[in-house]
């Protein structure tokens, strides 16, 4: 399943700014136009003799498999913090 | 052969149960086996840093805390099984360019769980007191 919330931390000295990115949203608002670019991409790929099924599930099992990533970096006066669940 | 199976085939061998039965037991058998050993496999790659400069006495380190789930490694890995082979060679060459002798004709989703299996018990420590840097890599 892709991530469906980003959380993002950001500090520098005094500024704090926190922010909890609802993905799904995300994902149900850029659905169409997903739609959209997957027909395309999948012409052009035909087109080069590729094979789209299986290229599109592999970028689809990329995007599945950024849950659980964190990345959290404290220097000593910022500070950066990225997690997808 | 594990004990288990050897013991479905010797009732099967003596008659006490039969072909669908033993069939039966030695796929459920094999579904026990797999889900143990993916059970076993690591889920994250961790890298952790921490550093502080011997000038910047009383200031707070510097801190890099990094978790990679290895799904991401199986996903790159079955993507990088579609790159077309004439991509492939420009590849290889530019890997060549910068000194990294590594063939990515070799990188085949086969072999990512042999990799990620023998990742459980990698752990890699640094520890540089002069300059106040440890470093640790490792699976969970």
């Amino acid at each position: 399943m892709p991530p469906l919330l980003a959380q993002f931390a950001i500090r520098h000295r005094a500024v704090h700014l926190r922010l909890w990115v609802p993905l799904f949203l995300l994902w149900l608002l850029l659905f169409p136009l997903a739609l959209i670019v997957l027909l395309i991409a999948s012409i052009a790929m035909v087109w080069a003799d590729t094979r789209p099924v299986r290229i599109i599930a592999a970028l689809l099992g990329v995007l599945s498999a950024v849950s659980g990533s964190m990345i959290d970096i404290e220097l000593a006066q910022s500070a950066v913090f990225v997690r997808f669940v | 052969m594990s004990d288990s199976r050897k013991q479905i085939l010797d009732m099967l061998a003596d008659g006490k149960i039969s072909v669908d039965d033993a069939s039966r037991l030695i796929a459920a058998l094999g579904e026990v086996e797999v889900s143990r050993t993916t059970g076993n496999l690591p889920k994250y790659l961790r890298v952790l840093v921490e550093a502080s400069e011997p000038s910047d006495e009383g200031e707070a380190p510097t801190k890099v805390n990094i978790r990679v789930p290895l799904q991401l490694l199986r996903a790159g890995v079955r993507l990088a099984s579609l790159i077309p082979p004439v991509a492939r060679e420009h590849v290889n060459a530019a890997l060549h360019q910068q000194g990294i002798a590594f063939d990515i004709n070799q990188l085949k989703p086969a072999n990512v769980e042999e990799l990620i299996e023998q990742l459980k018990d990698l752990t890699i420590d640094v520890d540089q007191p002069s300059k106040k840097v440890k470093v640790r890599v490792f699976c969970e």
